[in-house]
């Protein structure tokens, strides 16, 4: 990097932005400097608040110079915030449930309810009964606080103290089916033995599945491939990541020559990278020369042949990185599969743009004959000294996998998270009458 | 040797200030509020009435800002570069407004009549000021606490001076050119640290203009700033049109708006006199440079 400047170089690009000549916004919250930015920051080029002050610059130069004004340069603004340590996580109790509630609005499946000291939850599906007319297919994806969807759903939770409280409800879905989370108003005893839902009792007797947990190293690769790989790993909204911008300035750094066969590999996954987690690959070509993790992630892409159910984990990493998460839960869809998690420090935003302001996790699993499936932020709050959410994966679990492991994974280190994949006692979801 | 506003004209604006269409006019490198006789008194009546002065607010903007880089950021490349500003200068000094205190404060001499100050503190780092003291000098009197952050507030104040047509934009990028040009022409340790911010506003101007001179499809471009007394140039080179220019061209070419005349694009403009300038210029063909000469009256 000896006699590269990289603020010049991000300034020089903001320049070029300014006179029409640079990339195209693809996201209206992101600066299009961010994707350079990111990179010789990874790789030492520029401080990450130098770097920032320059994004900032640029964006509100952009901003006067647009119509929208500088709505979008302040919610950039406004949204950092100084970052704070991670409190240390507590393994929430997960009790797997799937039980079928029905009455005459329709049929609530509880999947599994969670708890903790802080909150308490309950994963479910909600089948509204549809009058003939009314039926449609419109989908949705909302969080609800009032009337639930398809008709009133927000049901008094009780726990064996007595304690009685409303809920809400977060999620989405279609008329027809809906798919989330009722949140306590506040949280019930962490180790009631019984809830009741609008009076009908589940009993929580379900035990958490015992995970072996370990922190390993990654293995040693140069800093502007490893950041490339990373980037490519974390989702955006709009398809595939946008990593051309990374790779020149890379290249003008010196961090790698344009010819280096390495950009090839990273160039064609980019390619093959579905525009949506479940779609068909956006590429053309093949995916049997790509490397791994990569090519076992796509040979299963698009497979709806996961088996279904749930498992109650009880796994808290130690810290790795400066990191520590918890598992609570892993979900298998035909489609995908998802776990919840706390993680420590919290995560801010979403998306890149999240990762320039905060350090990023980038969500691998893979199971016992090394097919992989990469994970991607789902619904999600939290602050900044922890974060809880969603993480959902693609493609599915292959129906015979029998170990599962879940890898977050930072910058240097990753935690491995083996989870065995018995699904016997989760399979099957009991209907009862309310 | 000839004071850097030499080659731009006056410019003025009007505001709306107190229920009245005031005016604002730059001249000779200062910025004046001209129906603002004793510019003190009003301002000190102005806060003993919570009340505040659009002109006087102004003139304060633009002392805070004289020097400040975000200006070359922010402000136009040129004609093709138009902003979208709010023009309506109390809208954005309106959150922003800068606030005075009305006990513990002293004001000195002639009280926001003018915003030379701060250049004239740049200045002095080399020569003696004149004495003339502006209030308020930037980020030492105390404000009060107020909801927004300094940083919004300054932004605030940016967009208020970027707003204000009437040529005092560009009278403002000049005056932030030619602060940063002293001090690089005295090697401070500021200058040499804000380097890629200068050699990025001279880049966008420059090519902004070359774009527009050769064409918005003209070849690859490529900007060495050069030190002030080095040799300006300008060539073709492996299919890329290379430009050596010193940051000073943004204030004595750019900015007088002499960076392109007669389809030729203008390296430098000197003059002894302020009447008689002499331009040196290249054609299109980015051949050997030629003099222009330019005679100011009748």
């Amino acid at each position: 990097m000896a006699g590269f400047d990289a603020e010049l170089y991000l300034r020089t690009r903001g320049e070029e932005i300014i006179l029409g000549l640079g990339p195209e916004r693809h996201r209206p919250w992101d600066s299009p400097l961010l994707e350079q930015a990111q990179a010789l920051v990874a790789i030492g080029a520029i401080s990450r608040a130098r770097a920032r002050s320059v994004i900032d610059d640029y964006s509100l130069a952009e901003a006067v110079r647009s119509d929208q004004g500088h709505h979008s340069h302040h919610r950039m603004s406004m949204a950092r915030a100084p970052r704070s340590r991670g409190v240390a996580l507590k393994p929430r109790r997960v009790v797997p449930c799937n039980r079928a509630i029905e009455d005459s609005n329709g049929v609530l499946l509880v999947r599994h309810v969670t708890l903790s000291e802080d909150t308490t939850s309950l994963a479910i599906t909600w089948r509204p009964i549809l009058s003939g007319q009314s039926r449609s297919r419109r989908r949705g994806h909302m969080a609800m606080f009032g009337h639930g969807p398809g008709g009133p759903l927000q049901p008094q939770l009780t726990d064996d103290r007595g304690t009685s409280v409303g809920t809400g409800f977060g999620g989405g879905g279609s008329d027809e089916e809906w798919q989330g989370h009722l949140t306590a108003d506040q949280p019930l005893a962490p180790d009631t033995a019984w809830i009741e839902i609008d009076g009908t009792r589940l009993e929580l007797t379900g035990e958490p599945v015992r995970c072996d947990i370990k922190i390993e190293p990654l293995a040693d690769e140069a800093t502007a491939h490893r950041f490339l790989w990373r980037r490519l790993a974390i989702a955006d909204f709009h398809g595939p990541p946008e990593i051309e911008g990374s790779i020149d300035a890379l290249i003008a750094a010196g961090a790698v020559q344009p010819d280096d066969p390495v950009l090839g590999q990273i160039r064609a996954v980019q390619q093959a990278m579905p525009h949506h987690p479940g779609m068909s690959s956006a590429g053309h070509g093949g995916t049997r020369s790509l490397p791994e993790p990569w090519r076992s992630l796509f040979r299963r892409q698009g497979r709806e042949d996961g088996p279904e159910g749930t498992l109650a984990l009880s796994a808290v990493t130690p810290e790795f990185d400066g990191f520590s998460v918890a598992v609570s839960c892993l979900e298998s869809r035909r489609e995908g599969f998802g776990i919840e998690v706390d993680i420590a420090p919290g995560l801010e935003g979403h998306g890149p743009s999240q990762g320039f302001e905060s350090r990023q996790l980038v969500w691998w699993a893979a199971d016992e004959r090394d097919n992989h499936h990469l994970g991607q932020l789902g619904s999600w709050s939290g602050g900044e000294s922890y974060s809880s959410g969603e993480i959902n994966f693609w493609p599915a679990l292959r129906p015979k996998a029998r170990q599962l492991s879940i890898m977050p994974t930072s910058e240097t280190s990753r935690a491995v998270i083996t989870v065995p994949l018995t699904w016997d006692n989760a399979q099957a979801g009991e209907r009862e009458p309310a | 040797m000839t004071e850097w506003w030499t080659s731009l004209a006056p410019a003025q604006a009007s505001v709306e200030c107190g229920g009245k269409r005031h005016r604002l006019r730059w001249e000779n490198g200062m910025l004046q509020a001209l129906d603002h006789g004793d510019a003190e008194s009003e301002r000190t009546l102005a806060a003993l009435g919570g009340q505040s002065c659009t002109c006087l607010d102004l003139i304060e903007a633009w002392d805070h800002h004289c020097d400040d880089l975000r200006v070359l950021v922010l402000g136009s490349r040129g004609p093709t570069d138009i902003l979208a500003v709010d023009d309506d200068v109390t809208t954005q000094l309106g959150v922003s407004r800068p606030q005075v205190m009305t006990s513990g404060v002293t004001f000195a001499g002639s009280v926001g009549r003018s915003s030379r100050s701060r250049m004239q503190r740049v200045s002095a780092m080399g020569r003696r000021s004149s004495g003339w003291t502006a209030y308020g000098p930037a980020g030492q009197l105390p404000r009060p606490p107020g909801r927004m952050s300094q940083k919004a507030r300054a932004e605030s104040e940016l967009l208020a001076l970027l707003g204000l047509g009437g040529g005092l934009p560009e009278r403002l990028v000049a005056t932030v050119a030619a602060a940063w040009q002293e001090r690089l022409q005295q090697r401070t340790r500021l200058a040499a640290r804000s380097r890629a911010q200068l050699q990025a506003a001279l880049h966008g101007r420059v090519f902004a203009v070359i774009r527009s001179w050769l064409g918005a499809s003209g070849p690859e471009s490529q900007l060495k700033m050069i030190g002030e007394q080095g040799k300006r140039r300008l060539i073709s080179e492996n299919g890329y049109v290379r430009a050596e220019l010193p940051f000073g061209w943004v204030v004595d070419v750019w900015a007088p708006g002499l960076a392109t005349i007669w389809g030729r694009f203008c390296l430098s403009a000197n003059t002894d006199d302020g009447c008689t300038w002499r331009l040196i210029t290249v054609g299109p063909d980015l051949g050997s440079p030629s003099v222009v000469t330019l005679q100011l009256g009748i």
